[in-house]
């Protein structure tokens, strides 16, 4: 049966970091490579908070595959690093330059449709000297198996495809991860949503607001009370001619307090502190939204089955470790790997030998260890055990806690504590390292900002208005398998295209009338969805992309 | 394979582009010339007969020389190899009976002279004119066999026959699957869709393209011009004179104003004129 | 027909009354592949009479658009006999499979004449048997038996479906009887018309009156303008028939009178197996599908009847009942409602009634949009309506900006209200008050 399919000897699902890493590597090693992206061009489905890191310490580095990748398709070098403990009006700033240059080569502001279609281009001019190329518009759906294993994947828009080597570098969402069983869906808090604004700034007035020369560049992050007791984040990063604007929360947490992802967004935006950046002036090119893995939970340890191996978000190859938030340089290291793992097993009749080979290859090279530090697994059980928690918010809360915070003594000790990797990786996974201890920072130490932030950010239903869709009319890729407000009325609030008491997002509360009884019940509209994952793992779904080039289109990502 | 492929410029209909006098009349000369819309799906079908057979595509058009713009768009969004204009004063004002005789000139000539001709592709109805009449009309003159309304198409290139699906209306639509043999003129349908299920065809698509970028920046280079001496005709039966209809006068079409201002309604009141404007639609009593 | 008393001799147009070219005329330096083809066999002076109607069949049956254009053809002949005092005939042409039945179907739908040819190989269309055939009918060609009911040259009008198939084989038809036509027409009428282009009167500056002219109006321009189309004779060659395909729906069919006079001629001719190149090996119906386009009302449901979907539902089809031809359709808050529809109108809550952007995009002469909020994407769907009445009890919906009347109150109280207006044939409510004589507002 698989005689009758086109064979290649790699197939590389996904065009973002990850699989242009593996692709390129791949045609280095004269591997004939075919490389499938469901979007329209790549980039198009892809968002990031924005930063790429080249890691001192890394076996590969973008630039490595890539030249000329700084040049032509990344934004401003971050160069000022700071975070904001904010309280009210009272801010309390950290710089964090010290944490930043840690172990780093350099590091980019990017965006992604940018940067991701420079890579597919320069890919394909590679792969098709080794006779594949990179497809857009293709949707790979599921895994080809034969005899039970796996040997190609499946296409919506082509026949099957049968391949030596098939990496999935699918994103968060990897279809071919959850159809090899390796991944799944089913634990919020395995889960951070990210929301993002770009927000058009002229590069004068960038260089000018954030004081920094034009191949300079500044990241701010944000924690405190700005988002009420929803555990998270802000951040913002300078690019050329724009801003990255957003918020990262965890899912578990998002969904405990029923918040509202573009509100907390809101929240960030209007805040006092960025009144001097805007200067009242306010731009949304575009509004964005992705699921993040918590790789310290799911950075898979053997991430393949079989010919498939898995990199990049699809792996939750993803490090969100308090300040540091790195993702994409370890998507082109296993990428990178990957590709050198099959160079070396080519030819072997073993379908796992390059899996395997891989695997080892994330170990050597200290890959894994910061996906999953062993530290982290020695503190998590203690870090997030309620009585805990409890009990550091009590000190925390008490005058003896603001006494310990607040001495001029533990001003220094904290910006060392914030700068210190080690300490930073095992800064709790709870409200008190995102929103309590940063408060009492702010309280005891900040500085009242005294700017008046007038800006109105678009509505949600300005947002949704102004992202692209090219709808798949009467096709629509998620399903709801069970409406009721228990299942999946989580959505409502959690999805960042939805809200309640809004009817033109994707997910809808409704008082449902039949025989003289009323039941709430939820409803789906797909056509807003931004494809971010979020109800596939907060409500009882059928979750599926939508077909190659369908769906929303991101022009900034 | 090689295949050509008929196409015609017209006005630019979209939205912002056409432009009316006073009198609600088109005009011509304020409009830009675009490709008709289509003729897409014939170039699209001739697209998909070079990418799964290989071969030789081209354009042509028969009109003013500004047309050979056309056929550069043609060259640059489906690859076309070279293009054929038919152009000449002697050729204003032809109706569809004198295009066809013009067009099947240009084609007997090229399949004599140039290549043997396979397919000749053509769009279903232009957006100015909007008969629909010139492809089979075309064919007729040429006396090939025809399949039109084509959303599907299948050749095989060694049995030197084409599989078609036709979509045919009725009080039921309905979709016909045909069988006809090379060469074969082809009418595509609106709903015509390319199908390219490889990889390796995908990949020859953007091959194509890439390759293309260049030969339609030169088109000049690509582009023959043909006048009605070069193709045998005879003014009588080409043009004005050769033109069976002519049209006696033209109205605009009233649009719906979309600029409206609601009469506010209270049914306790009555309801209005809104029942003086819907009862003209009621059921017959009895119905 | 025009008259052409100063016409030179043209080498292509003799004056043979077969219509066969004359080749032996001197070479004026082209070598002339138009005269060197068959089509070119014009006509000068020639006899044309009746209007010929081709009847297109699906299924063993007469199409709808056939019936129309009968009925048309009938009207348009009646008056002809009354402008010009000639009689002449409606002529009814098909063919197909045992078709004999459907010959007297058409005298039934007005033609005088039927002929009918009978071919198994000709149950479905093809384009070059049904062409040949329809020319062989049209010139009188064919046994004796098959032709002796007529005395002229060609039809002096035809019509066609424009239909997929219809048009294709008017313009092949049309080009082989060396005439013209005007495609997709939605009107047509006879009457004088005062030609001034020299192409046709043969001289300029010259005003020439042609009779019997059918003026064939159709919309063209992508929809911006209407055309008149006429197919004139030009002074040294004859274009006739005159030529037209008819939009389907465009004209009301007569009701089928059984008993009605009319002669059913069966044509013969021989149909050589060259015909058949192209062969169909198979064919499918469609699913009809929800068609809201070309209705005269659409009466549209929106989330408005939230409080009792059903009912809604319900209340909105009785008042598409109410209409002559109205259909029911719905927002997208509808079709991804969670709303239990009871199994009697579940079936209305589905896509295929969608409109809207990503839907069908109507526009009926009465658009009524009951609870219905009116975002952008619908109203994209309905803004072509000619009158749009709204229903909401909110008067800040968008909806309200682009309807024409907006009724300030609850669909569930409302659209039975309408509903029995429109079934009493009422045109005004008087206001309870009003009614009652409580008040004197003269």
């Amino acid at each position: 049966m698989t005689d009758d399919y086109e064979h290649y000897e790699a197939v590389v699902v996904g065009c973002g970091p990850g699989g242009a890493a593996a692709a390129a590597r791949l045609a280095d090693h004269g591997v004939e490579t075919l490389v499938l992206e469901r979007g329209t061009e790549a980039g198009s489905k892809n968002v990031s908070g924005g930063l790429l890191y080249a890691e001192d310490s890394a076996p590969y580095t973008l630039e490595d595959l890539f030249d000329g990748v700084r040049e032509e398709a990344t934004e401003r070098p971050v160069t000022d690093y700071y975070i904001h403990n904010v309280a009210g009006n009272s801010v309390k700033t950290y710089d964090l330059g010290d944490l930043h240059e840690h172990d780093t080569e350099w590091c980019d502001a990017v965006l992604r449709r940018e940067m991701d279609s420079w890579l597919e281009r320069r890919v394909h001019e590679k792969t098709s000297e080794t006779g594949g190329g990179v497809l857009t518009n293709v949707r790979v759906n599921g895994l080809l198996r034969e005899d039970g294993e796996i040997v190609g994947v499946t296409c919506d828009e082509l026949d099957p495809i049968t391949a030596d080597l098939i990496v999935a570098a699918d994103g968060v969402n990897s279809e071919l991860a959850r159809d090899a069983g390796l991944m799944d869906w089913e634990e919020p808090d395995e889960w951070f949503q990210g929301v993002k604004a770009v927000v058009d700034m002229d590069p004068d007035a960038i260089d000018d607001r954030f004081d920094i020369d034009p191949d300079e560049g500044a990241a701010h992050l944000f924690s405190g009370d700005l988002f009420e007791d929803v555990r998270g984040g802000g951040f913002l990063y300078t690019n050329e001619d724009s801003l990255s604007i957003g918020t990262v929360f965890h899912l578990d947490s998002l969904v405990e307090q029923e918040a509202e992802p573009h509100e907390l967004l809101d929240a960030l935006l209007t805040h006092p502190l960025l009144a001097g950046w805007f200067k009242n002036e306010y731009r949304e090119r575009e509004y964005a939204a992705k699921l993040v893995p918590d790789s310290k939970k799911v950075a898979h340890r053997e991430p393949y089955r079989d010919r498939l191996v898995l990199v990049g978000d699809a792996a939750g190859q993803m490090q969100a470790q308090g300040p540091i938030i790195k993702g994409m340089n370890h998507a082109v290291t296993a990428g990178a790997l990957a590709a050198d793992a099959f160079a070396v097993t080519r030819g072997n009749t073993d379908p796992e030998a390059a899996g395997r080979r891989y695997t080892k290859l994330l170990e050597d090279s200290g890959t894994m260890d910061k996906l999953r530090p062993r530290r982290y697994e020695l503190t998590r059980t203690v870090g997030e055990h309620d009585a805990v928690t409890n009990a550091v918010e009590r000190v925390l809360d008490s005058r003896l806690g603001s006494l310990a915070v607040g001495n001029p003594i533990a001003d220094r000790l904290l910006q060392r504590a914030y700068n210190s990797p080690f300490l930073v990786s095992m800064l709790p996974d709870t409200k008190t390292g995102y929103v309590s201890l940063p408060t009492l920072i702010a309280e005891e130490h900040g500085k009242t900002v005294y700017w008046e932030n007038e800006i109105e950010p678009p509505t949600l239903a300005e947002r949704i208005g102004d992202l692209t869709y090219d709808t798949d009319v009467g096709n629509p890729h998620i399903e709801l398998r069970d409406a009721s407000a228990a299942a999946s009325g989580a959505a409502v609030s959690a999805c960042p295209v939805s809200a309640r008491d809004f009817g033109g997002g994707c997910y809808r509360s409704e008082a449902v009338k039949t025989n003289g009884t009323e039941e709430t019940l939820v409803s789906l509209d797909t056509q807003p969805c931004v494809e971010c994952g979020t109800c596939a793992v907060v409500a009882d779904t059928e979750w599926e992309h939508p077909r190659g080039g369908k769906g929303v289109e991101y022009r900034e990502g | 394979m090689r295949s050509i492929v008929l196409t015609k410029g017209v006005p630019d209909f979209s939205e912002g582009a056409v432009s009316f006098d006073e009198d609600g009349h088109l005009e011509r000369g304020k409009t830009p010339t675009v490709m008709n819309p289509n003729d897409e799906f014939a170039l699209q079908a001739a697209l998909q007969t070079k990418i799964r057979h290989g071969g030789h595509v081209t354009g042509m058009s028969m009109g003013p020389p500004g047309y050979a713009d056309v056929l550069q768009d043609a060259m640059a969004s489906v690859y076309t190899d070279d293009s054929y204009l038919l152009s000449d004063r002697e050729l204003a004002a032809s109706d569809t009976w004198a295009t066809a005789i013009t067009l099947s000139a240009g084609l007997e000539k090229y399949d004599e002279e140039v290549a043997d001709v396979d397919i000749v592709f053509a769009g279903f109805k232009t957006a100015d004119g909007e008969t629909g009449q010139t492809g089979p009309q075309t064919c007729w003159a040429l006396d090939w066999p025809i399949v039109t309304h084509v959303i599907a198409l299948d050749i095989d290139p060694d049995e030197r026959i084409l599989r078609a699906k036709r979509l045919v209306e009725g009080d039921v639509d309905e979709v016909e699957t045909v069988e006809a043999p090379l060469p074969c003129f082809v009418v595509t349908d609106p709903e015509f869709e390319p199908t390219y299920r490889t990889a390796s065809h995908r990949l020859t698509h953007k091959e194509l393209r890439a390759k293309t970028e260049e030969r339609a920046a030169e088109h000049d280079d690509h582009l023959t011009t043909w006048d009605h001496t070069d193709l045998n005709l005879d003014p009588d039966y080409i043009g004005l004179d050769g033109s069976p209809t002519i049209v006696s006068s033209v109205d605009p079409i009233p649009k719906a104003s979309s600029d409206r201002e609601a009469t506010m309604i209270d049914p306790e009141d009555g309801m209005g004129d809104v029942l003086e404007e819907i009862q003209p639609y009621a059921a017959e009593a009895g119905e | 027909m025009t008259t052409n008393d100063d016409s030179e001799t043209d080498p292509d147009e003799a004056e043979s009354d077969d219509g066969e070219m004359n080749e032996t005329e001197p070479d004026d330096g082209l070598s002339h592949p138009t005269r060197d083809k068959k089509h070119v066999r014009a006509l000068t002076d020639g006899d044309y009479a009746d209007m010929w109607v081709f009847c297109e069949t699906q299924g063993g049956e007469l199409l709808e658009v056939s019936k129309e254009m009968l009925g048309k053809a009938r009207e348009l002949m009646d008056g002809f006999e009354d402008d010009y005092g000639d009689e002449e005939d409606v002529v009814a042409f098909l063919m197909g499979d045992d078709c004999e039945g459907l010959a007297e179907e058409c005298i039934a739908y007005g033609a005088d004449v039927a002929v009918y040819h009978d071919d198994e190989r000709l149950e479905r269309f093809l384009h070059k048997p049904y062409t040949e055939i329809a020319a062989h009918i049209a010139r009188g060609e064919g046994t004796v038996e098959s032709t002796d009911w007529r005395e002229y040259d060609k039809p002096r009008y035809i019509l066609f479906p424009a239909t997929n198939n219809g048009r294709d084989l008017s313009a092949k038809v049309q080009a082989e009887l060396d005439s013209g036509l005007a495609s997709d027409c939605s009107d047509l009428f006879i009457e004088e018309n005062e030609v001034s282009n020299p192409v046709k009167t043969g001289e300029p500056g010259v005003k020439k009156t042609v009779e019997k002219v059918l003026h064939m109006k159709r919309p063209d321009f992508s929809g911006f303008e209407y055309s008149t189309i006429l197919c004139l004779d030009n002074p040294d060659r004859d274009f006739h028939p005159q030529g037209a395909s008819v939009i389907p729906g465009s004209f009301e069919p007569l009701e089928p009178d059984y008993d009605r006079e009319g002669l059913v001629v069966e044509h013969e001719m021989d149909l050589p197996d060259d015909w058949f190149r192209v062969e169909i090996s198979d064919y499918d119906r469609l699913e009809a599908g929800i068609d809201l386009t070309g209705h005269d009302v659409i009466v549209c449901l929106g989330r408005g009847i939230a409080d009792d979907p059903t009912a809604g539902m319900e209340l909105g089809l009785d008042l598409v009942d109410a209409f002559e031809d109205a259909e029911l359709g719905i927002t997208r808050g509808i079709v991804t409602s969670s709303y239990q529809f009871e199994g009697h109108v579940e079936a209305y809550s589905k896509e295929e009634r969608q409109i809207g952007e990503t839907g069908q995009v109507v526009a009926p002469d009465i658009y009524i949009a009951a609870g219905v909020s009116g975002a952008v994407q619908h109203k994209v769907g309905m803004d072509e309506s000619d009158t749009v009445v709204a229903i909401n009890t909110d008067t800040d919906a968008r909806i309200r900006d682009f309807s024409d009347y907006f009724i300030e109150g609850d669909l569930f109280e409302v659209l039975p209200r309408l509903t029995t207006a429109v079934e009493a044939g009422e045109t005004s409510l008087e206001a309870e008050a009003v009614a009652d004589g409580g008040e004197d507002d003269d």
